[in-house]
């Protein structure tokens, strides 16, 4: 019997699809966590402050158990997509190679050093130790980085030409630092330290809600420290995340007019284009959405309303992405502002009422904001990888021209996620047991 | 053209390299099974971690090392061996969640040391129906006793290399002479069953000779290894077992060369490109000074940890 293709195409998207997803949840507090392990055993050392030293010894248990976690579900995407996409690595590799490569070497690092860092808290001084979070965290985000190479060459190729259906005139580093590199790494980047920041401002806000912490003076005192810091140092990310998912925008426009045209819902091209937020995204329009007339070629343009923005007429419709990728852009944004939001509301109330700061409702706000930057982050991840189907490669290869055309597609994407459950199951299980027992206090050595 | 050669050569490495340390930890799986295990859960916590994270990169570095210089191969393999492959990831998560569960949780769960053995077996097992069908390009899913000579070698290989360190690095372990008896039997089985798939698999491979010199060496070697552990020398025992597993992997491999999949695919109409060659040829070395300091670093930190 013939395999449908349709089906075939579609079950493969939904299998790495699904793979990403689970991958990307662990991966980003594989990159965030060192570097916030790293500044609080820098505030430790620095201040001989024995309550930033503890918080950066203690999330060391989560660090493994989430490395562990992101490890093996890093290792299935990189088979996977040998796997369900060959004719896409086949032509892939040999131009983007190096990246995969040096990512090899800089997980390497991580993993190493990530030993070195656990096992060496009583072996060095303070400092000596402090820098060995140093390489981990280089290593960590030095791995997102190069990941992200491969991505943005997904999304804007260049580096090479085509002759039959082979690269020539290869360029692996014009590849490498393609157009669209610079966008996706500083804006995902720094969206995995919020992301991992607000995790932990999640957690004490969480142990704050508690009546046995609100009884102990100490606990109280130590929630609420790391707390006020991590919510400031999130505020700094959310502004930076911001104003790069500002500049993204603009060079969507400049460079993937189409994703762009999908996501903001600009059926015709046109100068004073509108803001358009939420609706029903229809074939032929959005309906019933919000409206803010000249507001897109305001931002896209600085403030020039007869900035033209390109619209989905401008392209061959079979070309379009689905375009449902409208609500991912919109909830990405509005969680965006929210992250922003709530540390500048708690750092107001903190000067103003500070009782107010450490009251229920704030704290579930935090809470709230841990939760959705998770989303926040896969939500992004799908408008770039949706907003560029049908390619892969985008302009170059289709997504149906890369997949495999092994039968057992669907049969595995229907196992590999049941497995992905029992992980993160298992994962969560190990980090909440560790976590219930009390902390041990730590003397600052003096060195 | 030398530049295939180069690649073929590192794919092999960080193979021999994989092969050898995970070893260790996927033997571990085993040991620790039983009712009455082999060593005991907390000295396996202390001498496998921190570095059984870092020598996984092995495993990494191998499958980047194959797509990236043999890109060409990708769409065949990748179809061929789709199931097996799938079902080796899964079993080496199923691995993970055990280890998870056995080195960083305070319970003594059986399930979690089921999964971490299951795991740990079932995954080199469905590697070497992939490694079989590049050997042969014969089906791996109708049953041969080449299949099965292969899958025995490599679970005696994995469990002899493992027996032996924690023979060397447990010397008070309560189970030592029970240890010592697996480990010979684990290293007889391996050199009978190399012996065998040696045998069948000449065939397939370019030198004759080679093959009767690889056979006579791993029997010196095997035998080597059953002195050693006789006379309590671990540290050779561990060396021998090591290096019988890394002859054997390199031996076949060189002999297998030029063919990644037999009479299909070679290393040279399946490499990638020259610009991509040259630029890992030049990132190698760089790689290399990050990471030998840090591995130096992580084991001599774990030298004076155990």
């Amino acid at each position: 019997m013939p395999i449908d293709t349709t089906i075939h195409v579609l079950a493969s998207r939904v299998f790495f699809g699904d793979t990403l997803a689970f991958h990307i949840f662990f991966a980003l507090l594989g990159v965030g966590l060192p570097l916030l392990v790293s500044f609080f055993e820098f505030l430790g050392a620095y201040f001989n402050d024995k309550d930033f030293m503890a918080m950066a010894r203690r999330m060391g248990y989560a660090m493994i158990v989430l490395f562990i976690t992101g490890a093996i579900s890093g290792t299935i995407v990189s088979v996977q997509l040998n796997l369900l996409f060959p004719h896409f690595m086949a032509f892939a590799n040999k131009i983007i190679g190096l990246p995969f490569v040096l990512e090899g070497f800089a997980f390497t690092v991580e993993a190493v050093f990530l030993g070195v860092y656990l096992f060496s808290w009583d072996r060095l001084d303070k400092w000596t130790h402090w820098w060995c979070s140093v390489p981990l965290v280089i290593g960590s985000t030095g791995s997102a980085i190069l990941i992200t190479m491969v991505n943005s060459f997904m999304n804007a190729p260049q580096g090479f030409s085509i002759y039959g259906d082979q690269p020539i005139n290869i360029s692996p580093i014009a590849a490498i630092f393609n157009q669209a590199f610079p966008y996706e790494a500083l804006h995902s980047i720094p969206a995995y330290y919020l992301t991992a920041t607000f995790a932990i401002a999640g957690i004490m806000a969480f142990m704050l809600l508690k009546a046995s912490v609100r009884k102990d003076p100490e606990k109280n005192r130590f929630y609420k420290k790391i707390l006020t810091t991590t919510l400031g140092v999130a505020f700094v990310f959310a502004c930076f995340v911001g104003i790069l998912g500002d500049l993204s925008g603009k060079y969507l426009e400049r460079n993937e007019p189409l994703k762009l045209a999908a996501a903001e819902s600009i059926y015709h091209t046109q100068p004073d284009a509108p803001l358009r937020l939420a609706g029903y995204v229809g074939n032929d329009d959005l309906h019933d959405g919000i409206t803010i007339p000249g507001g897109l070629s305001y931002i896209l343009y600085d403030g020039n309303l007869q900035g033209v923005v390109r619209g989905l007429d401008n392209f061959d419709p079979s070309t379009w992405p689905p375009l449902f990728i409208h609500y991912f852009l919109d909830l990405m944004v509005l969680i965006g502002i929210f992250l922003g939001a709530v540390p500048l509301l708690y750092f107001t109330l903190y000067k103003y009422k500070r009782s107010l700061a450490f009251s229920w409702p704030m704290l579930w706000l935090v809470l709230l904001g841990s939760f959705s930057a998770f989303c926040a982050v896969e939500f992004g991840w799908m408008v770039t990888e949706i907003g560029r189907q049908p390619y892969i490669i985008h302009g170059v290869m289709t997504v149906s021209q890369a997949v495999t055309s092994a039968s057992q597609v669907p049969i595995f994407g229907a196992i590999f996620p049941l497995f992905y459950v029992l992980l993160f199951i298992i994962t969560t299980w190990l980090l909440i047991s560790h976590y219930r027992k009390p902390m041990d206090p730590v003397a600052v050595t003096h060195h | 053209m030398f530049m295939p050669v180069i690649g073929y050569a590192l794919v092999i490495l960080f193979a021999c390299l994989y092969a050898v340390t995970s070893s260790i930890e996927f033997g571990a799986a085993a040991l620790l099974f039983p009712k009455k295990p082999f060593i005991d859960r907390q000295s396996m916590h202390a001498y496998m971690t921190p570095i059984w994270e870092a020598v996984n990169v092995f495993l990494i570095f191998t499958v980047v090392a194959f797509v990236m210089f043999f890109p060409g191969a990708i769409p065949t393999v990748a179809l061929a061996l789709y199931v097996p492959l799938s079902c080796a990831l899964i079993f080496y998560g199923l691995r993970i969640v055990g280890i998870q569960g056995v080195l960083y949780s305070e319970s003594d769960n059986y399930l979690f040391k089921l999964l971490f053995m299951v795991g740990s077996l079932c995954g080199p097992a469905s590697l070497s129906l992939a490694y079989y069908y590049l050997l042969t390009g014969m089906d791996p899913f109708v049953p041969t006793l080449t299949e099965l000579a292969l899958v025995g070698t490599v679970i005696s290989a994995i469990y002899a290399i493992s027996s032996s360190f924690f023979l060397y690095f447990i010397p008070k372990n309560s189970q030592q002479l029970r240890l010592s008896h697996l480990a010979v039997a684990a290293e007889l089985i391996f050199a009978a069953s190399s012996l065998v798939f040696l045998a069948l698999i000449a065939q397939y491979l370019a030198s004759v000779f080679g093959v009767l010199l690889l056979t006579i060496v791993i029997a010196a070697i095997g035998l080597a290894y059953m002195a050693a552990i006789h006379h309590s020398k671990y540290v050779w025992g561990l060396v021998l077992s090591a290096l019988n597993a890394v002859l054997l992997i390199a031996g076949i491999a060189i002999m297998h060369a030029p063919y990644i999949l037999y009479h299909v695919l070679d290393i040279y109409s399946t490499f990638t490109s020259v610009e991509i060659f040259t630029d890992v040829l030049i990132a190698l070395p760089f790689g290399l000074l990050a990471i030998v300091p840090a591995i130096y670093l992580l084991f001599k930190m774990y030298a004076v940890r155990t």
